[in-house]
C-alpha cells in the first residue's frame, strides 16, 4: 500500500520511510502577487524505491526535486528525508545534506567543463570524510558507470551519454541514500537514454539506492516501481508498477 | 578541504587558464597597479636618499670655514692645529671656482659646470664617498695628484664624451684664463650626489687661478665629545666665518615629505586603480561562472569554501600579475628616476630595490585578493536552485555598499603600511573616494544629460550607442574617470610646461648681436683676430682682463675718509666700446680707473694696484662706468676697475686674460665656433647657442620628466578602457551574435562601439578640460606669480581632446577585435 504520508513519525525517529513530504507548498511572488507553484503535496517514498515525478512542463515537478534535493525550500509544510526534518535548515546544514545524503543528477549534466571526468567526481569528496580516498573512489565510481578509459577526458571530449554517466558517478560517490533525477534522458537520443536508464537500474540494484525521477516521459515512468502525477501543482494521484 | 589544496590549487589554475582574456584584462590590472606602487616607491626611496641625506655630505663637513680673502698658509696652519690639538679629526681645505665652462678642444658643445673644486686628493672627502669609475684608477689620488689633471662627474663625461686621457678647457668670465686639463677619472658617486662637477688638486687649483692663495674655504668634522661651539666662537674672533651643516634648514625635509607622500600617493592610486580593474574584471568573470558555482553548492560546498577555492584563483592571478608588475617597475624607475636626475645634475644611480621588489608582489597579492573578494562573495549569493531555474542574482545595493566600505578597512591598512603613517594611508583613501565621488557625480550628470538628450539625427548607430551607454553606466563611468584623471594630469603639466618654457623663451636674449665669443690670453690676441678674419668676421670687440694681487686705497676720496674694498679684478679696453662713463673723459689719464658704480662719488680717490709679480702702480679713480645693454648674454657681465688695455696688460702680466666677440649668421654659428676652435686648441669658444642650451635644458628635462608621469596616469586611463571594453564585450558576445547572424558586418559593430567610446572620451576629455582652467584660474589666485603664466590656449586644448579620443578609439578596437573576428554561430553557442 502507498503511504500518502498523513502519519508523520515523530522528529529524529526513523520509523518508516525514507522522504516524508507533508503538505508542502511553493510559491513566489510576482507583480506584488503570489503564484502558487505546489500546492499542499503530501506522500512518502521508502528505501529502495524507484519514484517517478511525472507531469507536463510547468506542471512544478523540478520545482518539488528542488525542495527534495535541498536546494529550493517549501513556503510551507514539512519534509523530512532519514528521519530529520529538514524544513527550516540553514544553508550549511542543507549543504551537508546534499553532500553526506543525496545525489543530484540534472538533464544538463552540469559539469565543470574546466576539470576532468575524474576530477568532476572527486569534487564533492573533498567536502565529505572521505577526503583522504578522493582518488580511489572517483576511480572506482568511473569504473562502475563504464567510464574507467575515460578519467581524463574533459566533459567536451565526451559523448551526451557518456557526461551523464559522469554525472551519474559524481552524484553517487559519496555514497548518498537518495538519488534524485532531474529529466535525466532529456538531453540524450533514446538509444543513449534507455542506457542510462539501465544504469540507474543496475546501480540502484548493487547500492540499494532510493531513487527519485522528476520526467514527463511515460515510457520512463513505466521503469519506475511507483509514479507520483503532478498537474498543476497539484499531487493528483500515485500509482504503482508492477514490483521490478 | 585541507586534503585538497592540491586538488584546489590544479582547479584554480585550470579555471584560470581557461578565463582567458577575462585572465589576461585583471592579470594587466594587477600588474598596472604593482608596476605603479614600486616604481613610484623606488624613486622615492633613491631621491630621498639623495635630497635628505646628511647635511654634512651636502655642505663637504660638518662646518665649513672661510675668511674675507682666500686663505693663506699661517690660516690653514692655523685649522691644522685644530686637529694635532684632537680638537678636529679632519679637515679638507677647498679651492673652489664658480662660473667655470667647460669644453673639449674643437667640439662645438660646451658646459656650464656647477662646481670645481681643488682638493687634496689624499684626504678627500671628509664624509661620505666619492666612487670613481669608467675605467679611472681606485681612488681620487691617483686619478688627480698630477698637476693639470681633473676627474669629471659621470654627467659630464656622458654629455661631452670624455673618457680617460682625453683634453678639455676650462675658463670663466672673469679671473680664469682657458686652461687645459686632462682627464684622469670619472666620478660616478659624489658625497652628496650632486653631479656637474670636477675636482683636482690644489696645486692644479693654484695654476688654474694662477694665484699661490687659492684655498678659499676649509671644511672640518669635530672630535667627539669636543665644544665646537665655543670653539667657533673663538675662530670668529679671530676672523673667521663659520657655517654648520646643521643650519641647512627643515624646509628641505617639509618639501622632500611632500614630494615623497605625492610620489607614494601616485602608487597608491596606481593600486587602486588596478584593484577597481580586478574587481570589475572577477565581477564579471564570476558572472559567468553562475552555473559552476551553483554546482559546488549543490554537491555540497559551502560559502567559506567557495571563498577559499575562488580565493586560490584569485590569489593565483595577483602573483601572476604582480610578478610582472615588479618586472614593469624595474624598467619604469629606472627610466623615471633617470629622467629625474637629468632635471638638476643629480647623480641618481638606478638602482632597483629587490627587497621592495618582494614586498611589492605581496602588496600585490593581498590587493588582489581583497578587491577580488568583492566579486567573491557577490559570485558566492547564487543559489543551487540557478541550476533548475534561471534566477536572477539579487544584487542588494546595501550589502554591496557595506562590502565596499568593509573591504576598504583591509585596503587602508595596505595604505597605511606603505605610506607609513595612518592618518596618510586613510588620508590618500578619503582623496581618492572623495574624488571618486565628486568626478563620479559630474560626469555621471554629464552621461545622463548625454543619455537623455544627444540628438541622434535619426542616425541609427547614435541612437545605439545611447541606449548601450545607459546600460552599463556605472561600468562606463569608472573608464570615464580614470580618462578624466589621465587627460586632467597631463593637460596641467602641459600647461605648466608651457607657462615656463614661455618664460625661458621671453628671457632668451636674441641669438644675433655678438652671438660669438672666444677667452684666450691677451698674448694671442693677433691670432684669435686673425682666426675671426679667417671666418670672414671682420668686426670684433675685445675685453682684458686681469687678476691683480691687491688693490688698496691710498688716498680717501674727497669729503669722506672710509676706505673701500675694490675687489682684485681689472677690466681694459681700447675704446669704451661696450660700457656708459661718467667722470673724465676715456684716455684722458694714462692712470685714470673707472669703478662700478655703487652710487658714490669716489673720484680722486688713489689706488695701489700690486701685481701677482709684486710690481705696484698707484691709480686715481676719475669715475664711473655701467655696462650697456647690447643685448648679448656672452657680454652680460663685468666687474673689477675699469681701465685702459695698456694698463691692465702691464699689470696683469702674460696672465692678462682676452674675451674676443664678433657677429656670425645663425646659420654659420655652430661651424664657426667648431673652426676656431679647432684651430687654436686653447682657447675656449663660447657662442649664443650654448648659453641658450645652457639655460633651457634643464627646463626640456624636467619636461620629459613631468610627462613621462602624467603618462601614467594616462596609462590609468587606458586601463580602464581597455578593462571596460573587454568585459562589454563579453557581456555582449550574444548580443553580437544575434547581430552578426541578421546581417551586421564587423564593422557596424565596431562602429557602434567606436561610437560609444568616442561619446565616453569627449565627455571625460572634455570635462577634464574645464578641469585644468579651472586649475589655472585657482592657481592664479593663489600665487600671483603664475598670474599670466599660466594658460590653456585653443589649440592644445583641441590637441588634447584629439589625442583622448584617438588613443581611447584605439584601444577600444584594440580590446574588440578579437571578439569581433567570432562567427555568429560561436557567439550564440556560448554560454553568457
Amino acid at each position: 500500500m502507498l503511504k500518502t504520508g498523513s502519519e508523520a513519525p515523530a522528529q529524529g525517529i526513523l520509523a518508516g520511510p525514507l522522504v516524508q513530504a507533508i503538505n508542502i507548498s511553493r510559491s513566489l511572488p510576482l507583480a506584488g502577487q503570489p503564484i502558487h507553484i505546489l500546492r499542499d503535496i503530501s506522500f512518502d517514498i521508502e528505501a529502495g524505491e524507484m519514484v517517478a515525478l511525472v507531469g507536463a512542463s510547468g506542471s512544478g515537478k523540478s520545482t518539488l526535486l528542488g525542495i527534495l534535493a535541498g536546494i529550493d525550500a517549501p513556503s510551507s509544510g514539512r519534509l523530512v528525508i532519514d528521519g530529520e526534518d529538514v524544513t527550516g535548515l540553514n544553508e550549511t546544514k542543507l549543504a551537508l545534506l546534499r553532500n553526506r545524503k543525496l545525489g543530484i543528477v540534472f538533464q544538463s549534466f552540469n559539469l565543470i567543463p574546466t576539470l576532468t571526468a575524474q576530477e568532476n567526481v572527486e569534487i564533492p569528496l573533498y567536502v565529505s570524510p572521505y577526503a583522504r580516498e578522493a582518488r580511489q573512489r572517483a576511480a572506482r565510481m568511473l569504473d562502475l558507470v563504464g567510464l574507467s578509459d575515460r578519467r581524463q577526458h574533459r566533459p567536451h571530449q565526451l559523448s551526451g551519454g557518456q557526461q551523464q554517466r559522469v554525472a551519474i558517478a559524481r552524484a553517487l560517490v559519496t555514497e548518498p541514500k537518495i538519488l534524485l533525477a532531474d529529466e535525466p534522458t532529456g538531453n540524450l537520443d533514446s538509444h543513449t537514454g534507455e542506457q542510462v536508464l539501465d544504469l540507474f537500474e543496475s546501480l540502484r540494484q548493487q547500492l540499494g539506492l532510493t531513487l527519485v525521477i522528476a520526467t514527463h516521459d511515460n515510457a520512463i515512468a513505466g521503469r519506475a516501481n511507483r509514479i507520483l502525477r503532478i498537474t498543476d501543482g497539484r499531487l493528483l494521484h500515485t500509482s504503482s508498477n508492477v514490483e521490478r | 578541504m585541507g586534503q585538497g589544496i592540491f586538488f584546489y590549487l590544479g582547479y584554480s589554475f585550470k579555471s584560470l587558464i581557461n578565463n582567458g582574456q577575462r585572465a589576461v584584462l585583471a592579470i594587466f590590472c594587477v600588474a598596472f597597479g604593482v608596476m605603479s606602487l614600486v616604481a613610484m616607491q623606488n624613486m622615492a626611496e633613491s631621491v630621498t636618499t639623495v635630497v635628505l641625506g646628511d647635511p654634512a655630505f651636502r655642505l663637504g663637513g660638518q662646518t665649513e670655514l672661510n675668511r674675507d680673502t682666500n686663505l693663506s698658509p699661517a690660516n690653514i696652519a692655523e685649522i691644522a692645529r685644530l686637529k694635532t690639538d684632537g680638537k678636529i679629526t679632519a679637515y679638507n681645505p677647498a679651492a673652489e671656482e664658480y662660473g667655470l665652462k667647460l669644453k673639449r678642444p674643437g667640439s662645438a658643445s660646451m658646459a656650464y659646470i656647477d662646481k670645481a673644486i681643488g682638493v687634496d686628493p689624499t684626504i678627500y672627502p671628509i664624509v661620505g664617498q666619492l666612487r670613481l669609475g669608467q675605467g679611472s684608477p681606485t681612488s681620487l689620488a691617483q686619478a688627480i695628484a698630477t698637476p693639470g689633471t681633473v676627474a669629471v662627474t659621470r654627467d659630464i663625461a656622458d654629455d661631452q664624451g670624455l673618457k680617460i686621457g682625453d683634453t678639455l678647457v676650462v675658463s670663466n668670465d672673469t679671473d680664469i684664463a682657458p686652461f687645459s686639463l686632462k682627464v684622469g677619472g670619472i666620478v660616478i658617486a659624489t658625497p652628496d650626489s650632486a653631479g656637474n662637477k670636477i675636482y683636482y688638486s690644489l696645486e692644479t687649483a693654484r695654476q688654474l687661478a694662477n694665484r699661490q692663495d687659492a684655498v678659499n674655504y676649509i671644511q672640518v668634522n669635530w672630535a667627539p665629545g669636543v665644544d665646537s661651539a665655543a670653539i667657533q666662537a673663538q675662530l670668529q674672533n679671530s676672523g673667521w666665518r663659520t657655517y654648520n651643516a646643521s643650519e641647512q634648514s627643515a624646509d628641505a625635509k617639509k618639501g622632500m615629505d611632500l614630494f615623497n607622500f605625492m610620489l607614494k600617493g601616485a602608487g597608491i592610486l596606481g593600486l587602486l586603480v588596478g584593484g577597481i580593474g580586478v574587481a570589475n574584471t572577477m565581477v564579471v568573470l564570476l558572472a559567468n561562472r553562475q552555473k559552476e558555482i551553483a554546482i559546488l553548492k549543490t554537491l555540497g560546498y559551502r560559502r567559506w569554501h567557495l571563498f577559499v577555492l575562488l580565493g586560490l584563483e584569485v590569489g593565483l592571478l595577483g602573483l601572476v600579475g604582480s610578478l610582472l608588475g615588479v618586472a614593469l617597475a624595474y624598467f619604469v624607475s629606472g627610466g623615471l628616476i633617470y629622467l629625474f636626475s637629468q632635471t638638476g645634475s643629480i647623480l641618481l644611480e638606478t638602482s632597483f630595490d629587490f627587497g621592495l621588489g618582494l614586498l611589492g608582489i605581496l602588496i600585490g597579492i593581498v590587493t588582489t585578493l581583497i578587491f577580488g573578494m568583492f566579486a567573491i562573495v557577490r559570485a558566492s549569493e547564487v543559489r543551487p536552485m540557478q541550476l533548475l531555474r534561471n534566477l536572477p542574482v539579487k544584487i542588494r545595493w546595501f550589502q554591496t555598499t557595506l562590502l565596499a566600505l568593509a573591504l576598504a578597512v583591509p585596503f587602508t591598512l595596505v595604505t597605511t603600511f606603505v605610506l607609513g603613517s595612518i592618518e596618510q594611508g586613510i588620508g590618500i583613501l578619503l582623496i581618492a573616494l572623495g574624488g571618486l565621488v565628486v568626478l563620479g557625480s559630474v560626469l555621471g550628470l554629464a552621461m545622463w544629460l548625454i543619455i537623455k538628450a544627444l540628438p541622434t539625427f535619426r542616425f541609427y548607430f547614435l541612437a545605439m550607442a545611447r541606449k548601450n551607454l545607459a546600460r552599463r553606466w556605472l561600468v562606463n563611468l569608472f573608464a570615464m574617470i580614470a580618462l578624466f584623471t589621465g587627460v586632467l594630469t597631463a593637460g596641467f603639466a602641459g600647461v605648466v610646461i608651457q607657462g615656463a618654457q614661455g618664460q625661458v623663451d621671453a628671457r632668451s636674449p636674441a641669438l644675433t648681436g655678438y652671438n660669438l665669443s672666444v677667452y684666450g690670453l691677451a698674448s694671442q690676441e693677433t691670432t684669435l683676430k686673425a682666426a675671426f678674419a679667417g671666418q670672414g668676421i671682420t668686426t670684433t670687440q675685445a675685453r682684458y682682463t686681469a687678476l691683480v694681487k691687491s688693490v688698496e686705497q691710498t688716498t680717501p676720496p674727497a669729503n669722506n675718509d672710509q676706505t673701500f674694498y675694490f675687489g682684485n679684478v681689472l677690466n681694459g679696453r681700447e675704446t669704451p666700446w661696450d660700457v656708459t662713463l661718467d667722470g673724465a673723459a676715456w684716455g684722458s689719464d694714462p692712470s685714470g680707473v673707472y669703478l662700478p658704480d655703487y652710487g658714490r662719488d669716489l673720484r680722486g680717490t688713489q689706488l695701489t694696484i700690486t701685481s701677482q709679480s709684486g710690481a705696484t702702480r698707484t691709480v686715481t679713480v676719475v669715475g664711473t662706468y655701467a655696462l650697456k645693454n647690447i643685448g648679448s648674454p656672452l657680454l652680460s657681465e663685468n666687474s673689477g676697475l675699469l681701465t685702459s688695455k695698456d694698463l691692465v696688460t702691464q699689470l696683469g702680466g702674460p696672465q692678462t686674460r682676452l674675451l674676443v666677440a664678433g657677429e656670425v649668421g645663425l646659420d654659420r654659428l655652430t661651424e664657426t665656433s667648431t673652426k676656431i676652435g679647432q684651430s687654436m686648441q686653447d682657447v675656449m669658444v663660447v657662442t649664443s647657442l650654448d648659453y641658450n642650451n645652457y639655460r633651457t635644458g634643464r627646463v626640456r628635462n624636467f619636461f620629459i620628466f613631468a610627462v613621462a608621469m602624467a603618462g601614467l596616469a594616462i596609462l590609468a586611463g587606458l586601463v580602464l578602457v581597455a578593462n571596460t571594453v573587454g568585459l562589454a564585450m563579453i557581456y555582449r558576445q550574444r548580443e553580437m551574435g544575434v547581430l552578426k547572424a541578421v546581417g551586421y558586418t564587423r564593422w557596424h559593430v565596431l562602429k557602434g562601439l567606436l561610437l560609444e567610446y568616442g561619446i565616453m572620451a569627449l565627455v571625460a576629455s572634455i570635462g577634464a578640460l574645464i578641469g585644468v582652467q579651472v586649475a589655472v584660474i585657482a592657481f592664479s589666485k593663489l600665487e600671483a606669480s603664475t598670474d599670466g603664466i599660466l594658460s590653456l590656449n585653443l589649440p592644445t586644448a583641441v590637441a588634447s581632446v584629439i589625442l583622448a579620443l584617438l588613443v581611447t578609439l584605439v584601444t577600444a578596437t584594440m580590446a574588440a577585435w578579437q571578439a569581433l573576428q567570432v562567427r555568429p554561430s560561436t557567439l550564440l553557442r556560448q554560454e553568457t
